[in-house]
């Protein structure tokens, strides 16, 4: 006879009260094995459905949204391309034609002005001698002109107001300024029609004079590898003036275009030549760069996905454990006043405090082990049935962490001693006289 | 003497009075010796066996069984002390419910280690009449195998002093009368009995009775 041949005596007498506690400890254990085993099919299911969604990003945004540039006619388009500039001009009133106009191939139109001036032109960069002539992209830009008959969207390029100015990261790194933090946009059409007027006046990085003007810095674009990095943004109207290009773009960019036909080009071309006639449109800008921002915002919202998750099961799974550490702790207690008398007679016939605490205790650890045992089962085949793991995925085995079991294993059923702790320490303490004494 | 008490006393403190159980008694059993403590309702006879038993500190005076005083020792210490010197019988058999008659016959082993309690105890039910009734929960047995199933768990370690707290009560005579026949042949072993009883049945088989009344010896008188 000993201790355990008591423990197990008792629990086939009251199978009532030990299956309570093991079902308490199967809920618990699998509740937490199951949020586990879900998250871990959600990490599966987003690195291999990020894959799918970012091949999927890449066909579709091949096809569609891409960018053109709206040229004078007579601009060379060697000299964009060679010098990154250019030196024609056509009116400012093609735009207002443009956004007047019912053409449906065409989204965000940006007109500008552009030019290429030496960097030097900044009063607060300094440079070496043998760098002095080094160039630098100026743009004029009024941010977009809204398309008469399309509903307001998000405009893809901030307005620059007067006496603004945005520069490129590396202009940014000349004037040892920090690239400007990502602020945070509302998108949609309602924030759309709040205009600029009610924007947060942005915060001045720095003052500089530019061509005998002086223009508060007010964001430092991130590095982008690309000429942007070494570019300055103002506002149009003062490029206009600074350049004696009164009325006068050099360019209008056209963001996102649509068109229906393969020939996209072409199409845009035609439409445009009954509009804006005496200019000429190519396409801007490497399409691989919209589809790398695809691709990251697809996994920006996977990732936003699991975290998510990941803040519900750590919320909901501390609660159901210490619920269940509750409820077993109450059973404890219950146990312990039904078997007073059983106790009374046990310490009067020799067994010590420590002995009386290992039948209640023991009880416990029983309790959490095949809880233990039981919830992993559950919570692990919850798992295997609710996470969707995509087809030809050797799911049990991905999923399958025998760390977890291990853990579950040796946590469960120190939890369940923990918790009958108090309710076993009361019975070692009880005083066996008085319970022989009440009966 | 395996069982002496010496000036005993023992009061309860309540809310509303303190209740004297025990007032400055002395009692002493030798071994061989069968006696039995009489008295009404109340009177302190429960917490004299309690007190004797190891398991109530006196307030005052000394107790003594087998030499040693069990108070004097660690918690630990006097269990195993009382696992080993002290059996107990009571009238409500106190009997572990979901044991059967062998499990609850053996559980003393559990605070002695006792090697060889197995043989011991199927020894002591075979002695009893019990043996096709080894696994049989107490539910399922008599009051009289009750009775004899806790006597034989008393004798398990071999004790040196038994104390019987009205072993008889629920009893029939042919029940009450093999339990006492069988506290009888306790003594005949060496061993001491303390009997606490109403039932003059029970008087028959002691050598002395002891009368007590408000925690005082009143009138001892020969059997």
């Amino acid at each position: 006879m000993n201790v355990w041949r008591l423990v197990l005596r008792e629990i086939l007498h009251r199978k009532l009260n030990f299956a309570m506690g093991l079902v308490s400890v199967a809920v618990a254990v699998g509740c937490f094995v199951g949020a586990r085993t879900l998250l871990r099919a959600d990490e599966i299911q987003t690195e291999q459905a990020g894959k799918a969604l970012e091949d999927s990003m890449r066909k579709i945004t091949k096809g569609l949204g891409f960018n053109i540039l709206i040229l004078p006619e007579d601009q060379d388009v060697n000299e964009l391309h060679t010098e990154g500039t250019l030196t024609k001009s056509m009116p400012y009133e093609y735009v207002e034609r443009l956004a007047n106009s019912k053409i449906v191939t065409i989204n965000h139109l940006l007109p500008m002005v552009v030019r290429k001036v030496r960097m030097a032109e900044i009063d607060k960069i300094e440079l070496p001698p043998a760098e002095s002539e080094t160039s630098m992209y100026v743009i004029g830009t009024r941010g977009e002109v809204p398309l008469v008959h399309r509903d307001l969207k998000k405009p893809l390029e901030d307005h620059v107001p007067a006496g603004t100015m945005v520069v490129g990261f590396q202009i940014g790194k000349k004037l040892q300024l920090k690239p400007s933090k990502p602020s945070k946009k509302k998108s949609g059409k309602k924030n759309a029609q709040k205009g600029e007027a009610k924007k947060a006046k942005p915060k001045t990085l720095e003052t500089v004079n530019f061509l005998g003007r002086e223009f508060k810095i007010t964001k430092v674009k991130p590095e982008l590898g690309n000429r942007d990095d070494s570019t300055i943004w103002i506002n149009l109207t003062e490029s206009q003036e600074l350049f004696d290009s009164k009325n006068l773009v050099n360019g209008i960019l056209a963001l996102e275009c649509n068109c229906a036909t393969a020939d996209r080009v072409a199409e845009i071309r035609n439409d445009l030549e009954r509009i804006l006639p005496g200019t000429q449109v190519i396409e801007s800008g490497p399409p691989a760069l919209a589809r790398a921002e695809a691709r990251n915002q697809a996994k920006q919202v996977a990732v936003k996905n699991l975290e998510q998750h990941q803040s519900f099961a750590g919320v909901l799974v501390p609660l159901v454990v210490l619920g269940c550490g509750t409820w077993i702790g109450l059973l404890a207690f219950g146990n312990v006043r039904q078997r007073s008398s059983e106790i009374g007679i046990l310490r009067a016939i020799g067994l010590r405090s420590v002995q009386i605490l290992l039948i209640f205790l023991g009880k416990a650890i029983l309790i959490g082990l095949i809880g233990a045992v039981v919830g992993y089962a559950a919570g692990f085949g919850f798992g295997m049935a609710m996470g969707t793991l995509p087809e030809a995925t050797d799911a049990w085995s991905q999923l399958f962490a025998p760390e977890l079991l291990l853990a579950t294993l040796l946590i469960a059923p120190a939890i369940a001693a923990l918790a009958s702790w108090i309710p076993a320490v009361l019975a070692s303490r009880q005083d066996p006289a008085m319970i022989l004494q009440a009966d | 003497m395996l069982l002496e008490l010496q000036n005993v006393s023992k009061t309860y403190h309540t809310a509303k009075s303190d209740v004297c159980a025990l007032n400055d008694l002395t009692l002493t059993i030798d071994a061989g010796q069968f006696q039995a403590v009489q008295g009404p309702s109340g009177c302190g006879k429960t917490t004299l066996l309690l007190i004797a038993g190891g398991l109530l500190a006196p307030d005052s005076g000394t107790v003594l069984v087998d030499g040693t005083n069990p108070y004097s020792l660690p918690p630990n210490e006097r269990a195993q002390f009382r696992a080993s010197n002290i059996g107990f019988v009571f009238q409500q058999f106190h009997l572990i419910p979901y044991l059967g008659v062998l499990d609850n016959v053996l559980a003393p082993a559990i605070a002695s280690g006792r090697t060889d309690a197995q043989a011991r105890a199927e020894e002591l039910i075979a002695h009893f009449g019990m043996q096709d009734r080894l696994h049989h929960v107490p539910a399922q047995l008599s009051t009289g195998e009750r009775q004899r199933t806790a006597l034989a768990r008393a004798l398990l370690n071999e004790p040196k002093v038994l104390l019987a707290d009205e072993p008889t009560g629920n009893l029939d005579h042919e029940n009450a009368a093999a339990v006492l026949g069988h506290l009888k042949e306790f003594t005949a072993g060496g061993g001491a009995v303390l009997l606490v009883t109403h039932d003059d049945r029970a008087v028959e088989y002691a050598e002395s009775v002891t009368n007590i009344d408000g925690g005082q010896i009143v009138a001892p008188q020969p059997a």
